[in-house]
């Protein structure tokens, strides 16, 4: 009894450290209630493209930032809302809880869904389909299916840039979808790692005095504009995942993972490691 | 005996091939971690000494910080002054928590704001804007050093 009250207690402990880092790191990526009368100019045309696309002429009730769009709220409680990218005012993405199913039972399968969610990705500029890549991993929730695209580059994952249709199950209407900001062009990306997958999984190893996770296998991601090794370590209490910079070797992120992975992605071991002067420099050093 | 020798030998070789992989990757490693614990070394200190507090001034703007990049020293008392030169800004030391400042307040313009942190670790952090100040936001970003 007592070692399920402590196990229950270092959970919580857990819980507790976890959300904390991710509350500390999230902050310039979400925020809440955001203010644009610092530029009427920049209000005004965010506003106007959200009313646009929603065929109205209410006044947003508030705004938020979700990883660089500007979300426009017409309802209450994220019921209803457009996302704009403030670089040129379009339209991004939108959630709009009216159009979700009252009652009534499943009708729509996942295939059914994925032509829905299907047709509207056609719809997106070739240049930006021709990067997204489809995820046969369909989550359910709430009656609802989420499809998702996610930004792949020289085969490589841009993390946390993605698409993703939400159709109801019921009624078939696309309830919600979200293009993320593609913060760099592809031909700005960097994908080739200088150091290599082995030598990223010590420097995580010696640098956290650490084990890696027995059967985890290190992949290859794109962060921002550059490569990054994930690798997973077991630390005194919980396992944490642990990026190295795959041009430098510096430690690029603790904890989290900032962005989802898709189920099965292992991109890494058939990319050619090319070692750089300032690695071979570093390399050589007595 | 000639038997054990050539099985000593086996041995030998093959450990010989499997063994050495394994420490160039952690001497490498090793290389890679001793470098970046270093790189900052060089780097001047920022701000000037007052009072036995290191006062460093740090003014935002859209979309970045100037100085782009604070140095101090480890153990050092830090006393950033924080001023804005356009529209209102956020300020976060991201995974540090700096006493008495909420990083969801903004600094003004005409504001000096004061805020004061104990450098205790030695490290780097991104130093970012916490409030909406524009389409450039999400990359204003600067970086807090703090140096062996």
């Amino acid at each position: 009894m007592k070692a399920k009250k402590f196990s229950f207690l270092l959970f919580f402990i857990f819980l507790l450290i976890s959300s904390f880092s991710i509350l500390v790191t999230a902050h310039s990526l979400y925020l809440f209630g955001i203010s644009l009368d610092f530029d009427k100019e920049l209000k005004s045309n965010i506003a106007k493209s959200a009313q646009k696309f929603l065929s109205t002429s209410e006044e947003p009730l508030s705004f938020d930032l979700d990883k660089g769009l500007v979300m426009a709220h017409f309802e209450p409680e994220q019921r209803n809302y457009v996302e704009i990218n403030p670089l040129g005012y379009e339209v991004y993405g939108m959630r709009n809880e009216n159009l979700k199913h009252k009652e009534g039972q499943f009708a729509i399968t996942k295939q059914q869904g994925f032509q829905i969610a299907g047709k509207f990705f056609e719809k997106l500029p070739e240049k930006i389909k021709s990067e997204l890549k489809h995820d046969s991993d369909v989550s359910e929730v709430d009656n609802t299916y989420f499809y998702k695209w996610f930004r792949q580059v020289n085969g490589i994952l841009v993390i946390d840039e993605a698409f993703m249709v939400n159709v109801d199950a019921v009624n078939g209407n696309i309830i919600a979808w979200r293009l993320s900001i593609f913060d760099y062009p592809k031909s700005s990306i960097e994908t080739v790692p200088a150091i290599s997958k082995n030598v990223a999984k010590r420097v995580a190893e010696i640098s956290f005095n650490a084990p890696s996770v027995k059967d985890f296998k290190p992949y290859l991601i794109i962060v921002v504009n550059g490569p990054v090794w994930v690798n997973k370590l077991q630390g005194q209490f919980y396992p944490f995942f642990v990026g190295v910079n795959a041009k430098e070797g510096s430690i690029a992120f603790t904890g989290t993972i900032p962005g989802e992975v898709p189920k099965g992605y292992n991109a890494g071991d058939e990319i050619k490691v090319i070692e750089t002067d300032f690695i071979k420099q570093i390399y050589s050093q007595k | 005996m000639k038997k054990l020798f050539m099985a000593l030998a086996l041995i030998f070789v093959f450990i010989s091939a499997c063994a050495p992989k394994e420490d160039k990757d952690a001497i490498n490693a090793k290389k890679l971690i001793e470098y970046h614990k270093k790189k900052f070394d060089s780097l001047p200190l920022s701000g000037k000494i007052a009072n036995g507090v290191r006062e460093i001034g740090v003014k935002a703007f859209q979309y970045g910080w100037e100085p782009e990049s604070i140095v101090v020293k480890k153990g050092e008392k830090v006393r950033f002054i924080v001023e804005t030169a356009d529209v209102p800004h956020g300020f976060e030391l991201e995974g540090i928590i700096i006493p008495g400042w909420d990083p969801d307040k903004s600094v003004r313009k005409g504001d000096k704001t004061i805020l004061e942190i104990q450098a205790d670790e030695a490290g780097a952090w991104d130093m970012v804007c916490t409030a909406y100040c524009g389409p450039g936001h999400t990359g204003m970003k600067g970086k807090y050093i703090v140096k062996n």
